[in-house]
């Protein structure tokens, strides 16, 4: 039985359709509870970060959008948008105040706190995302990887109970994505619920535990396994398996492994091991 | 990471570095009007050596603040060369064809004299803070927020506009693009500053929608605020006096 009080954010029925009549999103449907990391998977143009931005409020189409059973409305965008911190792709989009003390107060500022909280809330955000001390820096003197962190703490400065995600580790390398895949689970911790739109599929078992395969419509929705470790309806949306679940799925196919298909370095190691001791 | 850096002499520390934003722009606005309204060559110069001074202790580079006057200098060469020429009153100095007017020589040295005081005074301004600040200050002194926006929004993306050009100039360099004057260049030219505007709009809605995610509603807010010290009032006093004394010499 699911508690209603626990559902951060419920779509239903949502449609939209772009001024020139392109349709991005087609009925789509499904639910987060509080503390639940969810990754969305599309290929290019299957409406990943235009539904991102009606969680928000950003755009409104038909259909419904509840954040915390409220159904986002004209009258509610400002309650709506202290809940639902959305982190965008590009960080020179998120990034447009001088410094980046400035920006990381930009949303607390604009929530109406008192000028002593703003100030203790960008010295926690910033301190979060090991950004401490660069306050007074200009944001285009930052390295790409130190403005997606910057942008990350932006919204975290509003202790959002929602976080949005677009593609919150493109571009970055390896050490990067690792750090941005331990903030993001770091929110969930602390009872945040997560949505983040993603195209690296390698990565989503360790920020997510369950995966909306999206493409204008709702194609699967699921655990990370239920989800991934379908070849077919991954290559069908133009997707990959991760690597190493590809690998051990081939074995499985090949008769050569029979047990669950790991998702995570820790869980293959495992296997491989058992398999040696067979 | 851009390499562009106009704000680069504002980290220097001096004490015009130090020195409270509002005060220091007020106490240098009435310097300019000072040198501006000066009314012959002596005070002018007066106003000069002051600006120079500053300019000293400031500690921003003497040779780099000269190489700026070289736009100061051109836009007012003009005015020193044709006012000797044009002004019709004795006593010329005779060169045969040319006639000379006292009076219009010392008219444009007197322009060219106040121009540059009062560009190095400017230099002055903009070196010893971030554009920033400046902007942040002259919006806590009464300009209109709208206007200020437009100028820290314009100062924030004009670094990603010009890294932007860079890589546009680097991919028509990779493909053999070289600048000739014809027509092909200057459509190919046309077409690359055309997709550079389409960016920048593309990119100002995707700010807006950024801005709107994180609650704007038609105000920056601000957490840079600086208390006015009895420093900063004396450093106020002193450039006021200059600019008072400057009249009297």
């Amino acid at each position: 039985m699911i508690n209603r009080e626990d559902i951060a954010i419920e779509v239903d029925d949502l449609s939209y359709s772009y001024p020139d009549g392109t349709l991005a999103l087609d009925e789509v449907n499904f639910s987060l509870k509080r503390g639940e990391s969810m990754a969305l998977l599309g290929p290019n143009g299957a409406g990943k970060s235009t539904l991102l931005l009606h969680l928000n409020g950003l755009l409104r189409g038909a259909g419904k959008v509840r954040i915390w059973n409220k159904e986002v409305s004209e009258e509610n965008l400002r309650w709506v948008r202290g809940q639902v911190g959305m982190v965008f792709q590009d960080p020179d989009d998120q990034l447009f105040m001088s410094t980046l003390a400035e920006d990381v107060a930009f949303g607390p500022a604009n929530m109406g706190l008192p000028e002593e909280q703003v100030r203790e809330r960008v010295e926690w955000a910033l301190q979060s995302v090991g950004l401490a001390g660069l306050s007074g820096k200009v944001p285009h003197h930052l390295s790409f990887g130190q403005r997606k962190r910057a942008a990350f703490a932006t919204v975290l400065s509003m202790k959002p109970s929602i976080m949005v995600l677009d593609e919150p580790t493109s571009n970055l390398d390896p050490q990067s994505k690792l750090e941005m895949v331990c903030l993001i689970r770091e929110q969930q911790r602390n009872g945040a619920a997560i949505v983040t739109a993603t195209h690296d599929v390698n990565l989503v078992a360790l920020l997510a535990d369950r995966v909306l395969l999206l493409d204008k419509r709702v194609m699967a929705e699921g655990t990370v396994p239920e989800i991934m470790s379908q070849r077919d309806l991954m290559d069908d949306l133009g997707l990959e398996m991760p690597i190493i679940a590809d690998l051990f799925q081939s074995m499985k196919e090949e008769g050569l492994y029979s047990g669950a298909i790991p998702f995570k370095r820790d869980e293959a190691m495992e296997a491989i091991r058992a398999m040696l001791r067979m | 990471m851009s390499g562009f850096d106009p704000d680069r002499f504002s980290r220097l520390d001096s004490p015009l570095h130090n020195w409270e934003a509002r005060t220091r722009l007020i106490s240098l606005f009435i310097l300019i009007i000072s040198i501006v309204i000066a009314g012959d060559i002596i005070h002018a110069l007066a106003g000069l050596a002051i600006s120079i001074l500053l300019v000293l202790i400031s500690g921003l580079p003497l040779s780099q603040a000269v190489a700026f006057m070289k736009w100061p200098f051109i836009f007012l060469l003009p005015m020193l060369l044709i006012l000797p020429i044009t002004t019709s009153v004795e006593p010329y100095l005779d060169f045969g064809l040319l006639k000379i007017s006292q009076e219009g020589l010392n008219l444009g040295l007197l322009f060219m004299i106040r121009g540059l005081a009062a560009a190095f005074s400017a230099l002055i301004i903009m070196g010893t803070a971030p554009f920033n600040v400046n902007i942040n200050s002259l919006s806590s002194l009464g300009m209109p927020s709208s206007l200020a926006q437009i100028f820290l929004f314009t100062y924030r993306y004009v670094f990603l506009l010009y890294d932007e050009l860079q890589t546009m100039k680097r991919s028509l360099d990779s493909k053999g693009f070289e600048m000739r004057s014809n027509v092909r260049s200057a459509g190919i030219l046309a077409t690359a500053i055309a997709m550079l505007l389409i960016r920048s709009y593309e990119r100002s809605e995707d700010v807006f929608n950024a801005m709107l995610s994180r609650g704007y509603e038609g105000r920056l807010p601000s957490i840079q605020r600086q208390n006015i010290c009895l420093i900063d009032l004396f450093k106020g006093a002193l450039i006021c006096a200059a600019a008072v004394v400057i009249h009297f010499i």
